[in-house]
């Protein structure tokens, strides 16, 4: 039983460090919405759809918070996360290997960071959405046990 | 609604975080320049200068054009759309004079001419 408090309890704060992160850049993007759609022109990966990304990337961050809002689409949250984390991290990675100009189009303080402390930040979450979904996976059978309780 | 508790929780501490690092407005105005620039027509565009809410980095190195820093009455909104950053006025800004940089690459902006006011250029590496 206490094994599944914890585990609850961490799918609970990873989903909570998860949202956070989401809302906070994608909110900063839409308050510096025109910087945003700069940096992304500057970018040689996506300067030919700037807008179309600029769009994209805040909104795919809030509908993501939402479903790792709700415990019925957690699981599914978790992996979006993974994915986009993935492709965020894949993102700096590229620029740190061959980008001469380095334009960063991340929200908030983020973009106050080195491209190193970047990289091990997007790891980091990237990490966590995995562990998180890992988790959630782990945990499906047991919920589905009406009795799990009582032999614990 | 206890276990709605942390993702609550974290929406509201986002809300309040972005609150609390919101750029604020700033007096000076800085464009940036957004072409290509080792195209001459490109750095004397005035629609490839945008206007940056922030301050471009640039590292002063004449080698590439980067920002110029001007009064805000010199930018009108940009012909591709209101939602795109505002850009030089080519009625205020009536060129731009520029020159190859340091090792004949790329073109660098040296002069606006026109009424632009104050202003100041800088380049980059």
């Amino acid at each position: 039983m206490k094994l599944k408090m914890s585990r609850s309890t961490a799918i609970e704060t990873i989903s909570g460090l998860l949202i956070l992160l989401f809302m906070y850049t994608a909110i900063s993007k839409f308050v510096s919405f025109k910087t945003f759609m700069v940096m992304l022109k500057l970018s040689p990966l996506v300067k030919s759809h700037f807008l179309f990304v600029a769009f994209a990337v805040p909104i795919v961050e809030i509908i993501i918070s939402g479903l790792l809002f709700f415990q019925r689409t957690k699981k599914i949250g978790f992996l979006s996360s993974f994915i986009l984390m993935l492709i965020f991290t894949l993102y700096i990675a590229y620029f740190m290997l061959f980008a001469d100009d380095k334009p960063c189009s991340c929200g908030g303080v983020i973009s106050q960071m080195t491209w190193g402390q970047h990289l091990v930040f997007n790891i980091f979450f990237t990490f966590l959405a995995f562990l998180g979904y890992r988790l959630m996976k782990k945990g499906q059978p047991e919920d589905n046990l009406p009795f799990k309780a009582a032999i614990q | 609604m206890k276990k709605y508790l942390i993702g609550t929780l974290a929406v509201v501490l986002a809300i309040g975080a972005v609150a609390f690092t919101a750029p604020s407005k700033k007096a000076n105005t800085y464009v940036q320049f957004v072409g290509n620039p080792a195209t001459l027509t490109d750095v004397q565009d005035q629609t490839q200068w945008e206007q940056a809410v922030g301050t471009p980095s640039c590292d002063l190195v004449n080698r590439k054009a980067c920002r110029i820093q001007i009064d805000d009455s010199k930018l009108i909104t940009n012909p591709g759309g209101p939602l795109l950053p505002k850009v030089l006025d080519a009625a205020k800004v009536t060129s731009i004079s520029a020159a190859h940089n340091v090792d004949n690459t790329f073109y660098v902006p040296t002069a606006l001419n026109g009424t632009p006011g104050t202003y100041t250029i800088a380049n980059k590496n």
